[in-house]
């Protein structure tokens, strides 16, 4: 849509439209102010340290793992979709002669100008901020941060790698890399599920901190194995000032990594095609 | 209530088993004939599992209830605020999903043989598809539905734009656009819901604006309302913003369209029912929503008198069709919504006949304009003999589906007091029927005049006799699916009980329980 | 206090799955820069590491833990030796 197509009668309509929504959403948080009523959260506040140590993520991966995992979904169909525009999996009819698309070329890079004394420092940087991100998803279940936060980090050093390189990006992730690393998080982020479901019933059921077992109702006890398979390898010592206190994440880390896996095979290659381009001749090649 | 399971099986199978199955089609991008039995195959699980499943919730994530009193609960009888996302399964949901994944294993065998180069990422887009749909339907929690809203729309346009056509391409652009505004509308909403109740369960939240005297917050729910409802007529294509969903309905292929009007009649139903629930006790709130529909109506049928294609005609009448499932939603009572329901079943099943027709004939490859093709009738009895049941059918004609819904509309809308919506509703079949019969008439019936054809006529040896009367391009697999669908068509015309028992439940839950999902 | 043992699994994991990974990035790593820049990336590694210092609940040497004011993020440094490893055994100049 062109700015012109906004002059005349569809623009005062317009400006009319955004004053009321303004007005509406300015009054209704004005009403808000002072009255917002709690609801479940107390409840949720009162539990996060059970879980584990990290409270956003026990909100995000363990509360509403389910929910995140079709959030996560949403960024997975974002670069398939995205990559599919541009010209991969594009479907013609059999029958059907229609008009071709148009082939896609890469963006005209350049990069001649960057300063070869800038060029020398970028190459540290990109590899010391994919780095970064590793630890930052290696730390999930104890301090801020994940699978997204990794991802997107991840995926800026790959930008930088391509705006200061051009198609000599040091960080030179293949097409096939990148949709194989993202379908292998979002498949192990949603079959992470799998081991709660078949003991409990309950899908995401988080079987390596198993909180609720111990209730009446709950379907099933937790085999042992589940708990030191799931749980283990990540139980962390929490020393509190009365002694001791050992707690686990259970999946929530491995969540993480395939959380981590699903952004930066996404978001890396939404960069990569629109930067690149798609041809299915190339990618037979490689 | 007796206890209901709170670890459903099947719940959760519905949305895993199309995620698995996406992921893998699509790193298999290419390999057609594997991609084609992992398709049908994880299909037909996804309706065996739909047609057997018992009804119950699931409490993702195993985190129980919490009673007022503190303690935990794993019974979904007993009153509590749920920690967990909650999913439920029940008549609408069933009836609902079984269509779908019937549907699905139709237009994945459809897409599987009649597409070619890189079929993977299509497929995984339609399984995608469903998958966002089925979370719609049985949500129960205001965040994931709004995932679930998102993700629909962002699967449309990849759905559309996977045809590489500039067409196409610019529909889905431009609904991606304003689909985006029905994202936000709703986090908007649902920002405020958040703040005067504090729960992103459905049921806690009806609950909880029930049970308190929220007089003083009465204009944040009005404003909650607005937004609500825009997001609505957005992410269901009503009015005003109909040609916008026509673009997609109509630039999509036929058997993806399938899908797509399935996916959008589920969203209307979700997420109208959602409103209902929430909102219908606030005054204007059905008035907002009937005006809605009406207007959905009378637009959408009008556009479908003028066009010239049959692609179009479709996609035009499925928007106003989708008015009418608002109108039984939007009347509020018992009957209307019941009404409602069954119109949403009925409207999916005759206009995947219409859009499979429509699939078949642009198979004679000439399109599907009125002005290239002609004679269809001839080359195929058959798919003509489909098409007119379809177009009765869709015009609510006895002993079709379409007349069974119709008249409880038109009943429902008399005993509300509205006799002029009710009679839109009888304009709506009247001029549906019209409309349909246009295309139908010069695509079908009318002799084939284009040179091709009359070049033939006139040769006279055996050769180009065999040319005339070539042998029609359609499958048999397709005469295979338009007989399930038109067995449906008349066994719901015949016996409508069969499916209000599913729907009569939910709209009683509706009016008299609205907090039960 | 520099403790030992008991050496929890919370803090060796991490260090594991960080060099997995990075060695997993690093496989897709090309560029032809010289031994002084690898050298260089290692120190700018060690100073990073003890600026993000070790993970909150880490409290042996093996995480990176030496006393209160002092510790090193030890998953950084597996990180980046895993890249680092990855790109010098399936990489490319």
């Amino acid at each position: 849509m062109e700015m012109k197509e906004l002059r005349g009668s569809r623009g005062v309509l317009a400006a009319v439209a955004l004053l009321i929504i303004f007005i509406g959403v300015t009054v209704a948080f004005v009403q808000l102010n002072g009255n917002v009523a709690r609801g479940i959260s107390p409840e949720y506040n009162r539990l996060a340290h059970l879980q584990q140590p990290n409270s956003l993520s026990a909100w995000v991966y363990d509360w509403r793992g389910f929910d995140t995992l079709i959030e996560t979904g949403v960024i997975y169909v974002g670069a398939v979709v995205s990559v599919l525009v541009i010209g991969r999996g594009l479907v013609r009819m059999k029958q059907v002669e229609g008009e071709e698309p148009v082939p896609q070329t890469s963006l005209d890079l350049k990069i001649g100008s960057v300063n070869a004394i800038l060029k020398y420092f970028i190459f540290p940087l990109v590899i010391l901020l994919a780095a970064y991100g590793i630890l930052i998803v290696t730390g999930a279940a104890t301090s801020g941060g994940g699978g997204f936060q990794c991802g997107v980090v991840v995926a800026s050093a790959y930008l930088i790698g391509a705006v200061f390189f051009g198609k000599k990006n040091p960080l030179n992730f293949r097409r096939k890399f990148l949709i194989a690393i993202g379908s292998f998080g979002w498949a192990l982020y949603a079959l992470l599920g799998l081991p709660g479901y078949l003991v409990t019933g309950y899908w995401q059921y988080n079987v390596g901190t198993d909180l609720w077992s111990s209730i009446a109702g709950f379907p099933a006890q937790i085999p042992s194995i589940l708990h030191t398979i799931f749980g283990d390898p990540y139980r962390l010592a929490l020393v509190l000032k009365g002694g001791t206190f050992y707690s686990t994440a259970g999946i929530v880390p491995l969540i993480n990594i395939g959380e981590a896996f699903n952004v930066i095979g996404a978001i890396c290659l939404i960069f990569l095609v629109f930067i690149y381009g798609w041809s299915d001749t190339e990618e037979a090649k490689a | 209530m007796s206890a209901v399971a709170t670890n459903l099986w099947t719940i959760p199978l519905f949305v895993i088993i199309p995620i698995i199955t996406a992921i893998l089609l699509n790193l298999l991008y290419n390999k057609s004939r594997t991609i084609k039995v992992i398709a049908i195959a994880s299909s037909i699980v996804l309706f065996v599992l739909a047609l057997i499943s018992p009804y119950g919730f699931q409490w993702f994530t195993g985190q129980p209830g919490v009673t007022p009193g503190g303690t935990y609960t794993f019974d979904a009888s007993i009153f509590s605020y749920r920690l967990s996302l909650e999913y439920y399964f029940g008549g609408l949901q069933q009836i609902l999903i079984t269509i779908m994944s019937l549907l699905l294993v139709f237009v994945v065998f459809l897409s599987a043989s009649s597409l070619r180069k890189n079929i993977g990422p299509y497929i995984a887009l339609i399984f995608l598809l469903f998958m966002s749909s089925a979370i719609i339907i049985m949500v129960n929690d205001f965040y994931h539905l709004w995932i679930g809203v998102e993700m629909g729309s962002l699967l449309l346009a990849g759905v559309v734009a996977a045809s590489g056509e500039s067409i196409s391409q610019k529909a889905a652009l431009k609904y991606t656009f304003f689909s985006a505004l029905s994202g936000a509308g709703m986090a908007i909403a649902l920002a405020m819901i958040l703040g005067v109740t504090g729960y992103s369960n459905i049921t806690n939240a009806i609950q909880y604006i029930m049970s308190d005297n929220l007089s003083s917050l009465s204009g944040v729910l009005y404003i909650a309302f607005g937004f609500f409802v825009l997001s609505w007529i957005y992410a269901g294509g009503l009015a005003p913003i109909h040609p916008l969903k026509s673009d997609v309905y109509g630039s999509a292929f036929p058997h993806a369209t399938v899908m797509l009007q399935t996916q959008s009649k589920l969203m209307i139903v979700a997420m109208g029912l959602i409103i209902l629930r929430l909102f219908g006790t606030l005054p204007f709130a059905r008035e907002v929503m009937l005006s809605v529909s009406v207007l959905t109506m009378i637009m959408g049928v009008t556009m479908a008198l003028i066009q010239t294609d049959l692609r179009w005609t479709l996609a035009y009448l499925v928007v106003a069709h989708s008015g009418l499932v608002t109108l039984g939603i939007s009347l509020g009572t018992v009957q209307g919504i019941t009404g409602g329901l069954f119109q949403a079943v009925n409207d999916i099943v005759y206009m995947s006949v219409l859009l499979i027709c429509c699939e078949a004939v642009m198979y004679f490859g000439k399109g599907t304009s009125i002005k290239t093709v002609g004679g269809i009738a001839k080359r195929a009895p058959w798919l003509a003999l489909a098409v007119v049941i379809g177009a009765f059918a869709a015009s609510g004609v006895p002993p079709f589906n379409g007349f069974q819904s119709e008249i409880i509309l038109i009943q429902a809308s008399l005993s509300s007091g509205l006799p002029e919506v009710a009679a839109i509703v009888l304009m709506v079949s009247v001029t549906t029927f019209i409309a349909l019969f246009k295309p139908i008439y010069n695509i079908f019936l009318k002799p084939d005049n284009s040179p091709i054809a009359m070049e033939g006529d006139a040769g006279a040896g055996i050769a180009t006799m065999a040319m005339v009367q070539p042998t029609s391009p359609v499958p048999k697999s397709i005469y295979l699916f338009l007989a399930i669908l038109i067995a449906i068509i008349i066994v719901l015309g015949v016996y409508p009980q069969l499916a209000l028992g599913f729907v009569q439940d939910t709209a009683i839950k509706v009016v008299y329980f609205p907090w039960v999902p | 206090m520099v403790m030992l043992f008991p050496m929890m699994g919370g803090e060796i994991t991490p260090i594991v799955v960080g060099f997995a990974i990075g060695f997993l990035f690093g496989t897709q790593v090309y560029s032809n820069v010289s031994r002084r820049t690898v050298v260089m990336i290692i120190c700018l590694c060690i100073v990073g590491a003890s600026l993000f210092q070790a993970p909150v609940f880490t409290w042996s040497l093996i995480g990176g833990y030496i006393t209160d004011g002092l510790s090193f993020a030890a998953p950084f440094i597996s990180a980046t030796i895993g890249i680092l490893l990855g790109w010098a055994v399936r990489g490319g100049k």
